[in-house]
C-alpha cells in the first residue's frame, strides 16, 4: 500500500527568453532554493533528489546531472536524472512521488529545468529523429503538430484558425495574471494572432510557445511528514505515464490514445467519472494551440470532435466552468525541462491558495498534463486539498449546492 | 577602454557518426538505392504492412521479415506547408515545401517525405491527392531516403 504524499513546496525561477545572470547548475539551484523557502525546510532535511532536464543538446553537457549535484542539494544523497523529452519535468514529479510513496524517503526534492538560450533549439528537437529515416525532413516540433493538426482537421472540418486564434488569445490574456511567465503581449488579439507570418500551416507564429530559460522545484513529502506540520499543501492522488508508438500502422496522430489512457487510469483510481463537473483547474502542456483541442478530447472532456464548442462556449475560461491553465500555459513559457513540472507546481499552487492573481476560486481538485516525444508521452497528475479526495469532492458539491440555493 | 563584462563563452560541438540503420531498413535502403524501389514489411500475425520497414512487430510481438514490394498511386494523407527554414534544410529544397505523411495502396502505415510545388499548387493540395515521387539518378544515389528527392504533384 502506497503511502500518500504532497506537494509542500514549490519554486518557480525568474524566467526570460535570456537568463544571462546564471548558468544552468546555477538557474536549477534558484528553484530550489525557493522550493525548500516555500516548504521551510533546510537542504539537510531533504533525503532524495530527483533531477531532470531535456535532451543534452540543450546545454551541450553529456551529463548535466553530474554538473548540478552540489547545486540541487544532492550531495552525500541519492540523486536520480530523468529525461523523457518534452515531460520529463512531469516524470521527474511523478519519479519523485513514487520515492516518497514507496515510504522510502519522507522529504523529496525534484527539480527540473532547461536552458533553451543556450544552443539552438529547433536544431536540439530534430535530432531526435531517427538518424537514419527521418532526420532529413526535421523541421523541429513545429512541423510535427502542424501534420497532427492538419488530420485533426481532416476529420473535424469544423475546427478553424479562429478557434487557434482564440485559444492563443486566451493564453497570453491569462500570462498577464502570472509573473513567471516569459511572454507577456497586452496587446494580443485575434486579429493579431491571424496577422502573423506563417510557420508551418495551419500554425502562424503565435500558434506556437516561445523558448524560455527557466527551472521549478518542487518538495514532495510523505504523509507522516505532511502531518507534522499545518502548511499548506497539495494532496497527490493518482499518477500515470503512458506511451504510444511512433508511426505504426493505423496510429492516428490526431487521437492522443496515450493520453486517454493515462486519464483514463487516473479517473478509475479516484473516482472521477465526468471530468469537467469533478476538475476545478487544470493545466495542460500546450506547446502550440491546437493542441487544446485534442488534449481536451484526451482527458475526456467532451466527445470526439466537440472539444471546439468547450472553445467557442469559453468554457476553459479562469471564471468558466473548467479554467485551463490560468498560468497561461506553455504559449505563454516553456524551457521545455521545467514545463511539465510547472503544470504539476500551478495545480499545487491553486490548491494551496497562493495562486496569486491567477488564483481561480476554492479549488478541490485539479490535474496537471504534460505531452512530450514524438507526439507519444503523455502524463497525468490528480491533485486535492483534502487528504482524502472523496472529502474534496463533498467540498466541491456542496459549493455547487450553496451556488444553487 | 573597459571591456565588457564575460557573460557568453561560445562553442560548438562536433561528432562523426557511423549509424547501422539495422537489417530491415539497411534492406529498405539498398533496394532504394539499387532498384529504385520501396520495400515495406508485413506482420505475420496481424497483416499489417508498414513503410518504412521495421524489424519488430509492436502489435504482433513478432519479428517481421516479409518484405513486400510497394507500388501503385501514393497519395497525399496529410501534409503542413514548412515556411520558416529548418537547421536542416533539405538539400535541393527552399521554403515554403510541404512535410507530408503519404499513403501507398496495401501500405497500412503513413510514409513522411517532402513535396515539393509552388506556393500555390502547395496550398491548393488536399488530402488524397496524387502525388509522384521524384528519384535521383541511378549513378547519384548513395543508400538514403534522399534517393528519393520528393514528390511532386501529379
Amino acid at each position: 500500500m502506497a503511502y500518500k504524499v504532497a506537494i509542500t513546496g514549490v519554486g518557480q525561477t525568474r524566467t526570460k527568453l535570456k537568463r544571462r545572470d546564471v548558468n544552468f547548475p546555477e538557474l536549477m539551484h534558484e528553484a530550489c532554493e525557493r522550493a525548500l523557502e516555500h516548504a521551510e525546510l533546510t537542504p539537510d532535511d531533504i533525503d532524495c533528489v530527483v533531477f531532470g532536464s531535456g535532451p543534452e543538446y540543450f546545454e551541450g553537457v553529456g551529463e548535466p546531472e553530474m554538473w548540478g549535484t552540489e547545486f540541487t542539494y544532492g550531495t552525500h544523497k541519492p540523486h536520480f536524472r530523468i529525461q523523457t523529452g518534452g515531460t520529463v519535468g512531469a516524470s521527474t514529479g511523478i519519479c519523485g512521488y513514487y520515492m516518497a510513496a514507496s515510504g522510502l524517503y519522507g522529504n523529496v526534492l525534484v527539480v527540473s529545468g532547461d536552458k533553451l538560450s543556450e544552443s539552438s533549439v529547433q536544431k536540439g528537437l530534430s535530432l531526435v529523429y531517427s538518424p537514419t529515416m527521418g532526420r532529413d525532413f526535421a523541421a523541429g516540433a513545429p512541423s510535427a503538430v502542424a501534420n497532427q493538426t492538419r488530420i485533426y482537421q481532416h476529420k473535424y472540418p469544423e475546427v478553424t484558425e479562429q478557434h487557434f486564434a482564440k485559444i492563443g488569445t486566451l493564453m497570453r490574456k491569462n500570462a498577464l495574471n502570472n509573473p513567471n511567465a516569459q511572454l507577456k503581449l497586452p496587446q494580443i488579439s485575434e486579429e493579431m494572432m491571424l496577422n502573423m507570418a506563417w510557420l508551418s500551416t495551419p500554425f502562424r507564429l503565435l500558434d506556437s510557445c516561445p523558448t524560455s530559460d527557466a527551472a521549478c522545484a518542487m518538495v514532495l513529502q510523505r504523509e507522516d511528514f505532511v502531518e507534522q506540520h499545518d502548511r499548506p499543501r497539495s494532496w497527490i492522488q493518482a499518477v500515470s505515464t503512458v506511451a504510444d508508438g511512433v508511426n505504426y500502422p493505423g496510429r492516428d496522430w490526431s487521437d492522443p490514445l496515450a493520453l486517454k489512457e493515462a486519464a483514463s487510469r487516473c479517473y478509475a483510481q479516484v473516482g472521477i467519472t465526468d471530468p469537467l463537473e469533478q476538475l476545478d483547474v487544470i493545466e495542460i502542456y500546450d506547446a502550440f494551440t491546437s493542441q487544446h483541442l485534442m488534449w481536451y478530447e484526451g482527458l475526456g472532456l467532451c466527445k470526439p470532435g466537440e472539444s471546439y464548442k468547450i472553445v467557442d462556449e469559453g468554457l476553459n475560461r479562469p471564471d468558466g466552468k473548467l479554467p485551463v491553465n490560468p498560468s497561461g500555459g506553455v504559449l505563454s513559457n516553456n524551457s521545455i525541462g521545467a514545463t511539465a513540472m510547472i503544470r504539476q507546481a500551478e495545480i499545487a499552487l491553486q490548491i494551496m491558495e497562493q495562486a496569486g492573481d491567477r488564483q481561480i476560486p476554492d479549488v478541490q481538485v485539479g490535474l496537471a498534463h504534460g505531452w512530450g516525444g514524438a507526439i507519444q508521452f503523455h502524463t497525468v497528475m490528480i491533485m486535492s486539498k483534502e487528504k482524502d479526495i472523496q472529502q474534496s469532492f463533498r467540498n466541491q458539491a456542496a459549493r455547487k449546492k450553496g451556488a444553487a440555493v | 577602454m573597459a571591456q565588457q563584462d564575460i557573460q557568453i563563452l561560445e562553442g560548438e560541438i562536433s561528432n562523426d557518426y557511423k549509424w547501422n540503420p539495422g537489417g530491415t531498413v539497411g534492406r529498405f535502403l539498398t533496394k532504394l538505392r539499387d532498384d529504385g524501389e520501396l520495400t515495406a514489411v508485413r506482420c505475420n500475425r496481424t497483416s499489417k504492412v508498414y513503410l518504412p520497414p521495421q524489424s519488430w512487430s509492436p502489435y504482433g510481438n513478432i519479428k517481421m521479415d516479409r518484405f513486400v514490394p510497394v507500388s501503385g498511386q501514393a497519395k497525399l494523407f496529410a501534409g503542413t506547408i514548412v515556411y520558416q527554414a529548418p537547421w536542416n534544410l533539405p538539400e535541393g529544397v527552399s521554403p515554403p515545401y510541404m512535410l507530408a505523411a503519404i499513403s501507398y495502396p496495401g501500405v497500412d502505415s503513413q510514409f513522411l517525405h517532402l513535396v515539393v510545388a509552388s506556393e500555390a499548387e502547395l496550398k491548393a493540395l488536399q488530402p488524397g491527392a496524387h502525388l509522384k515521387p521524384q528519384l535521383k539518378d541511378p549513378a547519384q544515389r548513395e543508400g538514403t531516403i534522399r534517393d528519393i528527392e520528393y514528390y511532386r504533384p501529379e
